[in-house]
């Protein structure tokens, strides 16, 4: 179940909120337990409705962590070998589900290694949400391992793994900063808590609605031209990867404010995943900005037990670069996630080398170069195939045919780029009611928020209204497809 | 921290207005026939006021357009002496549309005689609601709509496309009157629901993949309506559709058929084959593998009385 179909947004979600403050009047820890069932609800009621391998690998994961996490903190001196083969099980089965095809087909196949093994193949055999709640139980085993974290109650265990609003397709949470929350037994201010979650959902549903779903239109058909080898001029291969590169920015920062939203009408911040990532004047700042709690986990969990930069400039290169390839192929087991992890580590090494050397560059001249940088991955971020992502960057940088475009999309692509790098964002917009959980320089960076507020009036309810009315009737009649991209990872 | 009323009751003010508004609109485009599959609206409209006028011993035949084109009232009235009406209208329509709207206009001393398509035996062949099926309903109005489950009455309003309720608005408030001409509308329906085709011609058309066996659901579904029938005293006959099957599919069509036989047995009806054979070849086809030449249409008719009249009707 998507956050953009109607059961979710007319069916699901008002039972799930209305049990959870019905409940929440008589008892925290009952509220607690309704949050656990409906998230696992919602979990079952998802794609693929009914009994399949989705619900047993995800009750298994969370069963088998938190015996994990359990024991980690019980038997103090087997503590590391315990980690480790908690953390070794748990890539184990995500390596399975998906990577074992990957590398069978694609890796060993080619050099003349065959291996007739029955594994699971494409995004279609892969366990809804996996690569997220893998993750999220790999920084919650090594946090207890740290002792930063002690979690002894299963149920509360279940509803940090399951919380519906991050499930999916993240964000990747940590248990510090979420269980604290669930556990606040405080008077909470139901309407606001509502309003401010269904401001940020609306102009998340927008996000993906009404931005990110149109634009894809000009993408899709000329990456999938490019990936039948069929050729691509000039112009339309521009059109392409600037689509793409829009849309996927709406599609997930939609999808996380929603995800935001949602959670904060039970009064629960999640950490925030995207502040105006198109902004940032470096690759550095890039990643600070784009998919945060992917970018915090990288470093918090393998770029920093790598070594980080504590062991010299070559070797803080090094594991840039390996973090950066695998949290490429994180996204996906394909050698064109592999290249765009890859070549996300060179921009960053780079970008550090730069730095180190004392260079600056005019902020107009840096904005072009790291927007350029970006769109370029995106391209192999995109294609299906090596070949067809070549085939898109040959005829962007050196295509013989110029081709042309119609001044529409032209238009399209324009307004959207205009409203990514000029408005604010929904967490300046809605700075005063912090919806979600922010690092300290970006809090420190909002402030008090932008010149573009957004109050609680009647009217900017009104509005939100009506921009959720347009939205349902452009998903109930399909004008355009729809369909999250990080519901695939 | 300001309080968050104002907001939800503009939020919520805002979508009680829009979804009056998206209602009223529904409500408005129900009930107009226009281009958007108005001929099978008319055609079904048409035999469910033929059916509102009970004669008694009457004959009833209800399949989709394979029935319409296939078999004439007139003839198979002729052969047996009883009155018949062709209650046939499209295969595209599900079981539940054949149900509302004919099926349950049946009365006490009447026959009803099912050549059913194929695809009404089969699971998942045309056991949801389409686009065709949901429009053409809406143009007979809301009657259908509100028998729908609550999940269903969703799907049903998602599939009228945009340009179907653009134009069935228009239509209800004046701005374009439809003009009925061309395609199937130029056979004219007679006043026993039989469809005039005796200009059509023989087009080369492709086969049709029958079936391998009646589905598990279909089964219960058809099963269920049979019964109910039967018990309302109407005599339930079923009989092979004509159909211009694939050579190759012609031994798993045959072993559909005989499930078919066994259903309409086990569930209070009875099964009538034809002597001639009920599949039909290229030559007798005239658009689709389902409609008939008038010629085959007069021979399939008369074949099937001649069937009925030996083992399961009484004829004058």
């Amino acid at each position: 179940m998507h956050f953009n179909s109607v059961e979710f947004m007319f069916a699901f979600l008002p039972v799930a909120l209305l049990g959870f403050w019905t409940v929440r009047r008589f008892s925290v820890v009952a509220s607690s337990i309704w949050l656990a069932a409906a998230s696992l609800t919602f979990y079952w009621l998802g794609e693929h409705l009914g009994l399949n391998i989705n619900m047993p690998v995800l009750l298994g994961s969370i069963a088998f962590n938190f015996l994990i996490g359990f024991a980690i903190f019980r038997w103090r001196d087997w503590s590391k070998p315990i980690l480790i083969v908690g953390i070794g099980v748990d890539l184990l089965v995500l390596a399975y589900f998906k990577y074992a095809g990957f590398l069978i087909d694609d890796v060993l196949a080619p050099l003349g290694i065959g291996l007739a093994l029955d594994v699971p193949r494409g995004v279609g055999a892969l366990p809804i949400g996996i690569s997220f709640y893998t993750f999220t139980q790999i920084a919650y085993l090594v946090d207890t391992y740290q002792r930063k974290v002690r979690e002894q109650d299963p149920v509360n265990y279940a509803l940090f793994v399951t919380w519906f609003p991050h499930l999916i397709s993240g964000p990747i949470l940590h248990h510090k900063e979420m269980m604290p929350q669930f556990a606040d037994r405080s008077e909470r201010r139901k309407m606001e808590l509502l309003a401010v979650g269904i401001a940020v959902f609306a102009i998340g549903l927008v996000k993906k609605v009404l931005l990110a779903d149109p634009v894809a239109l000009h993408a899709t058909p000329i990456f999938a031209a490019a990936d039948a080898g069929e050729a691509i001029t000039m112009a339309s291969a521009w059109v392409a990867a600037l689509a793409y590169t829009l849309q996927l920015y709406f599609d997930f920062s939609g999808y996380c404010d929603m995800a935001v939203g949602i959670s904060f009408m039970v009064g629960v911040r999640l950490p925030i995943n995207f502040y105006s990532p198109y902004k940032a004047t470096s690759i550095v700042e890039f990643w600070r900005r784009w998919h945060m709690t992917l970018s915090r986990f990288l470093r918090d969990y393998l770029y920093i037990p790598l070594g980080g930069n504590r062991k010299g400039s070559g070797r803080r290169w090094i594991n840039l670069f390996i973090t950066m390839v695998l949290g490429g192929l994180w996204h996906g087991a394909g050698w064109t996630f592999l290249i765009w992890g890859a070549l996300h580590g060179v921009y960053l090494g780079i970008n550090h080398a730069f730095r180190s050397l004392g260079g600056r560059l005019p902020v107009a001249v840096a904005w072009v170069l790291t927007f350029s940088a970006v769109v370029v991955g995106w391209v192999f971020f995109r294609a299906q195939t090596v070949g067809g992502a070549l085939s898109i960057l040959r005829a962007m940088f050196g295509g013989s045919n110029a081709g042309s475009v119609e001044w529409l999309v032209v238009a399209h692509i324009s307004v959207l780029l205009t409203i990514v790098l000029v408005l604010p964002n929904a967490y300046q917009m809605l700075a005063r009611w912090q919806p979600a959980l922010l690092p300290r320089d970006i809090e420190a960076e909002i402030g008090e928020g932008s010149r573009i507020r957004f109050d609680m009036s009647p009217a900017n309810g009104a509005m939100a209204g009506i921009a959720v009315a347009i939205c349902v009737c452009l998903i109930t009649w399909q004008v355009v497809p729809s369909e999250f991209l990080y519901f695939q990872f | 921290m300001m309080s968050g009323r104002p907001f939800l009751a503009g939020f919520f003010g805002a979508l009680a207005l829009a979804a009056l508004v998206a209602s009223s609109a529904l409500v408005l485009a129900a009930g107009e026939i226009t281009a958007a599959y108005g001929w099978t609206a008319n055609i079904v409209r048409e035999r469910t006021i033929i059916l509102d006028r009970p004669q008694p011993d009457r004959i009833v035949i209800v399949a989709g357009s394979g029935g319409l084109f296939g078999i004439s009232a007139a003839e198979l009235s002729r052969r047996t002496g009883r009155p018949v009406v062709n209650a046939s209208s499209h295969a595209a329509l599900q079981w539940e549309m054949l149900d509302y709207y004919f099926l349950s206009r049946v009365v006490r001393g009447d026959t009803v005689i099912f050549p059913l398509e194929y695809q009404y035996y089969l699971d998942g062949s045309n056991d949801t609601l389409t686009n065709l099926s949901a429009e053409a309903v809406h143009s007979l109005g809301l009657g259908y709509f509100w028998t729908l489950p609550m999940s269903e009455k969703w799907r049903y309003v998602s599939l009228l496309r945009p340009r179907f309720l653009k134009m069935q608005i228009a239509s209800a408030v004046g701005e374009y009157r439809f003009v009925a001409a061309g395609g199937y509308w130029k056979y004219p329906s007679h006043w026993n629901g039989d469809l005039d085709t005796r200009l059509a011609q023989s087009v080369a058309v492709a086969p049709l993949w029958g079936g391998s066996g009646v589905g598990p659901k279909a089964y219960q579904r058809l099963c269920a309506s049979f019964r109910r029938l039967a018990a309302r005293g109407v005599r339930v006959i079923g009989t092979p559709p004509n159909a211009y099957v694939r050579e190759g599919s012609r031994a798993t069509t045959a072993k559909l058929l005989a499930e078919a036989a066994n259903l309409f047995k086990d569930c209070h009806g009875e099964f009538v084959v034809p002597e001639s054979s009920a599949l039909f070849g290229p030559s007798d086809m005239i658009d689709t593998p389902y409609h008939l030449t008038p010629t085959a249409k007069m021979k399939r008719t008369s074949d099937l009385a001649d069937a009925l009249c030996a083992r399961a009707i009484r004829c004058k």
